[in-house]
């Protein structure tokens, strides 16, 4: 058809970048299953060795993730509440100022990580004595709340206030309408946010390389430390789980909310 | 008055959190910083060729790769904002699927493909098309593709949406009134793309002039751009003074580089922006 | 200028026939309109024609010159979109003269037609404005104008009333004619709305899952549609079946359960006793109050009465199984009343069913 030829151009580019952008994802996981510690193309055979070994001691891959974990876990549910509240408070009222405080709210999104980590560092040891955990914590509250608070605005930008007046109407307080009608609309486009800033916690390693202590390391940092000694597929391995997380979060989002959101 | 109320207690906790835990530190870091060292270090950077340099290769580094994203986003961006194949989310998961995987476990990726014994310089020795392994790995061209990969969904995902909210019939048209494909594009599409092009522009750039992971891992020891220098003179000179200056010029670099980006495209940008109404 | 020549186009999405075996000739400067609801394959046609479609067979030709291989760009065929289609980012003016800076025409010869064509629309002073700075109308003219300066052989228009409110509607009807009459363009109508077909049309093509199921001028496919689906389209509302009894030079007797209803011959054409039909009869063609002595009065019971202004909806039932709808303009009545209609025959559309 004539409306395709038009397009043929973007259409091979198009085939190059998603080959592009797959081709390493794939090389890790065909490297994280090959028998010698050089990879090579075609594999000489098969071996989960390197899977085993993730779990070794001395790699600390598992104390690392169980760290990781817990930073985004914990950073991910301060940032629901602190996000969506602020949301809310910009998106239902109209107030002076609202895009002065927008602008507030997303403004850890244009300060460099690093200088941002180094700022904390610095204060961090002006006041001493805060565990290394508590420190990665506070700077990754602080560097993922505009996405949730972005991406609540987003959702609610789509949302119909005045099924609040309907529901006031059919005498629901705003407690109750917040919570049986607001709510369980918005829902799914605030998970489907909070999992993105979960996985941005999760694999952020410029705070976590200023901020951790040998007591306290984050899972991308355990990994850049192990890179530095060795350089066999246990990285794979350990890369290919992680892929394995994205891409189920990324189905999970698909399934809840469809992926337009990421086109806003 | 309730209203107020309301307001005040769904912002306050945000704005106090972030007042405590963003705007103070960041303040008080750079007045101390000053009252300390006054601008010796800020001086010293801006006048030794060494520090100058790594502020050029960091603003080269991110030039070249916003360019490269965007000659291959654009084209990108474009087929999907216009294909009607069933495989579009498949094409979208593929491209959002990187997106969410660690720059840490990419640019490792990167390193198994380009390294001196790495799949590609396998692959072409095995092929014979070369004698020796190239050198990619710790060059710039490995921080450049590194970033590429990184930042590609981000400038595709700008240009996207941008594309999908014009209006095919605007290519109809042109058509019918003589443009060839070619011409259409620069006549039509190109212009009414500018504020998808400009927002993913802006947000590649930034996201490359602040890279870490990237140019720490494919760069290697030698190669230095801000970020990691900030990271060198905090954990390997103890120069906390100079990297206390270092971030804030890279801060200052990119507003810098943002502003003239605004002003150069503010007026395509008003132009632009009553499309909706077509 | 120009004579345009559909000749069995086919076009297929998939499994799904959109055209099927179309042929049409458009006579040099006729304005044909093509009918049909939204899917029946008028909107695929008119892609075809503008060449942003390939047909998969049968030709396209303007003026015999076969168009199939030839790019949207070199056809010449104007198009008005129903959205308008305007350039956001240009003017009213750059707009219009977009497809003539394209060609790299002389800048006064530019000049002067678009001033031509803007006088024509009656669009002077609003050169300069952006397309959201005008109204829905104005957005309109500026697309017409677009198309016609560059002197297209064919014009293609898209629903070209629809998005305009009853009062621009009839103007802008006033409007289009006129401006094809002095162009004498070629020109085809894409619409779905009847009544745009018959205002503008001097040819009306009746359209239905990719096949032409009826051409005619406007007053012949509005009086005399083929079928019970085209009388439905071309609003006749009543329907209601019934079997031929007898048949005569004169009349035929068509049996409706109780009422027979006579009908001359002459409009009932190849049919024979025994033979299923369908009868359709507009509800303003209805009689309430006077039958004058003509045929076939009939009695039944007010359902429900609507007033609308200008007529009155009157839902009558106990006639035929089916409620009869009729549009009085002058109705005193109420819901439960009795009341007498008759259906003069020559108003009464007869078709056979299988």
């Amino acid at each position: 058809m004539r409306e395709d030829r038009v397009s043929l151009f973007p259409k091979i580019i198009t085939i190059l970048v998603l080959i592009f952008l797959m081709a390493p994802l794939l090389v890790i996981v065909l490297a994280s299953f090959s028998p010698t510690v050089l990879v090579v193309f075609p594999p000489k055979g098969f071996s989960l060795e390197w899977y085993a070994n993730i779990f070794d001691s001395s790699t600390n891959f598992v104390s690392g993730f169980g760290n990781s974990m817990k930073v985004a876990l914990i950073a991910t549910a301060i940032d629901i509440v602190l996000g969506v509240t602020a949301a809310l408070a910009v998106s239902r009222y109209k107030f002076r100022g609202k895009n002065m405080l927008i602008a507030f709210f997303t403004s850890p999104m244009y300060v460099p990580s690093i200088a941002f980590a180094f700022v904390l560092l610095r204060i961090f040891s002006m006041i001493g004595g805060i565990p290394a955990f508590l420190r990665i914590l506070l700077g990754h509250t602080v560097i993922i709340i505009p996405y949730i608070i972005r991406n609540t605005i987003a959702v609610l930008a789509g949302y119909n206030w005045l099924l609040e007046d309907a529901a006031a109407s059919l005498t629901a307080s705003p407690y109750q309408t917040f919570m049986k009608v607001t709510l369980p609309l918005i829902k799914p486009g605030i998970l489907a946010g909070a999992l993105l800033s979960f996985l941005y916690s999760f694999d952020e390693a410029v705070l976590g390389s200023l901020l951790s202590s040998p007591k306290f390391i984050t899972l991308p940092i355990r990994i850049m430390n192990y890179m530095e000694f060795s350089f066999d597929p246990t990285l794979a391995a350990i890369s290919t789980l992680l892929i394995l997380m994205s891409l189920t979060s990324i189905v999970l989002m698909e399934r809840l909310i469809g992926l337009d959101m990421f086109l806003k | 008055m309730s209203q107020k109320r309301n307001l005040f207690f769904l912002s306050f906790p945000t704005t106090f959190a972030l007042l405590v835990m963003f705007a103070a530190p960041m303040l008080y870091i750079l007045i101390h910083t000053l009252r300390e060292d006054g601008l010796t270090y800020f001086v010293k950077f801006l006048t030794d060729s060494f520090y100058l340099n790594i502020l050029k290769t960091t603003v080269s580094i991110a030039l070249r790769t916003t360019g490269i994203l965007l000659l291959l986003g654009y084209p990108t961006a474009y087929f999907l904002a216009r294909t009607k194949s069933k495989l579009k989310n498949t094409m979208m998961i593929i491209i959002l699927f990187p997106f969410l995987v660690s720059a840490v476990v990419r640019s490792y990726g990167w390193m198994v493909i380009l390294g001196n014994k790495g799949l590609l310089n396998q692959f072409l020795l095995a092929l014979g098309l070369i004698d020796t392994p190239l050198k990619i790995m710790y060059t710039s061209n490995a921080v450049i593709i590194g970033l590429v990969h990184l930042l590609l969904p981000y400038m595709i995902l700008s240009i996207t949406g941008v594309i999908q909210g014009i209006d095919k019939n605007l290519e109809y048209a042109a058509a019918s009134l003589g443009c060839n494909p070619l011409r259409a594009f620069f006549k039509v599409l190109l212009p009414l793309s500018i504020p998808g092009i400009i927002s993913g522009c802006t947000l590649v750039f930034t996201l490359s002039m602040t890279a870490y992971v990237t140019p720490r891992l494919l760069g290697g020891a030698n190669f230095r751009m801000m970020s990691t220098m900030v990271f060198q003179e905090v954990n390997v000179n103890f120069n906390w003074g100079l990297a206390s200056a270092i971030s804030y010029i890279l801060m200052f670099v990119i507003l810098l580089f943002l502003v003239i980006f605004n002003f150069a495209t503010a007026g395509i940008n008003q132009r632009v922006g009553g499309q909706k109404n077509a | 200028m120009a004579m345009l020549q559909l000749d069995r186009l086919t076009k297929r999405f998939g499994d799904f026939t959109a055209v099927k075996d179309l042929s049409l000739t458009v006579a040099d400067g006729e304005m044909v309109a093509l009918l049909g609801e939204s899917g029946c394959g008028k909107t695929t046609t008119l892609r075809m024609i503008a060449g942003f479609s390939e047909a998969d067979e049968g030709v396209v030709s303007i003026d015999g010159r076969v168009m199939n291989s030839i790019p949207a760009f070199k056809r010449n065929v104007g198009i008005f979109f129903q959205n308008y289609a305007l350039f956001p980012h240009l003017t009213a003016y750059d707009n219009i003269a977009f497809g003539l800076k394209v060609q790299r025409m002389d800048r006064q010869v530019i000049h002067t037609k678009v001033a031509q064509i803007i006088r024509m629309v009656k669009l002077e002073g609003l050169e300069k404005r952006y397309p959201r700075e005008l109204s829905g109308g104005q957005q309109q003219r500026v697309a017409l104008a677009r198309a016609l300066v560059m002197e297209p052989s064919v014009m293609l228009l898209d629903e070209p009333l629809s998005n305009l409110d009853a009062k621009l509607r009839v103007e802008m009807q006033v409007e289009i004619k006129r401006i094809q009459r002095v162009l004498g363009i070629t020109t085809i109508i894409v619409t779905h709305d009847q009544e745009e077909a018959i205002s503008l049309a001097d040819r009306v093509v009746v359209m239905d899952k990719g096949r032409i199921v009826q051409v005619g001028k406007p007053e012949e496919v509005f009086e005399n549609p083929a079928s019970p689906f085209i009388a439905d389209f071309m609003g006749f509302v009543n329907f209601f079946s019934g079997t031929v009894e007898s048949v005569t030079e004169e009349t035929t007797g068509i049996r409706c359960g109780e009422h027979l209803i006579e009908q001359s011959s002459a409009l009932c054409a190849d049919m024979a006793a025994g033979d299923s039909v369908k009868l359709a009869i507009r509800p303003e063609k209805i009689l309430v109050s006077d039958c004058g002595g003509s045929s076939n009065p009939l009695f039944g019971r007010i359902e429900s009465t609507t007033y609308k202004g200008n007529i009155t909806r009157v839902e009558i039932s106990g006639v035929f199984p089916e409620p009869l709808f009729v549009h009085s303009s002058d109705f005193h009545g109420s819901p439960g009343d009795s009341i007498g209609v008759c259906l003069p025959p020559e108003k009464i559309r007869v078709f056979k069913t299988k």
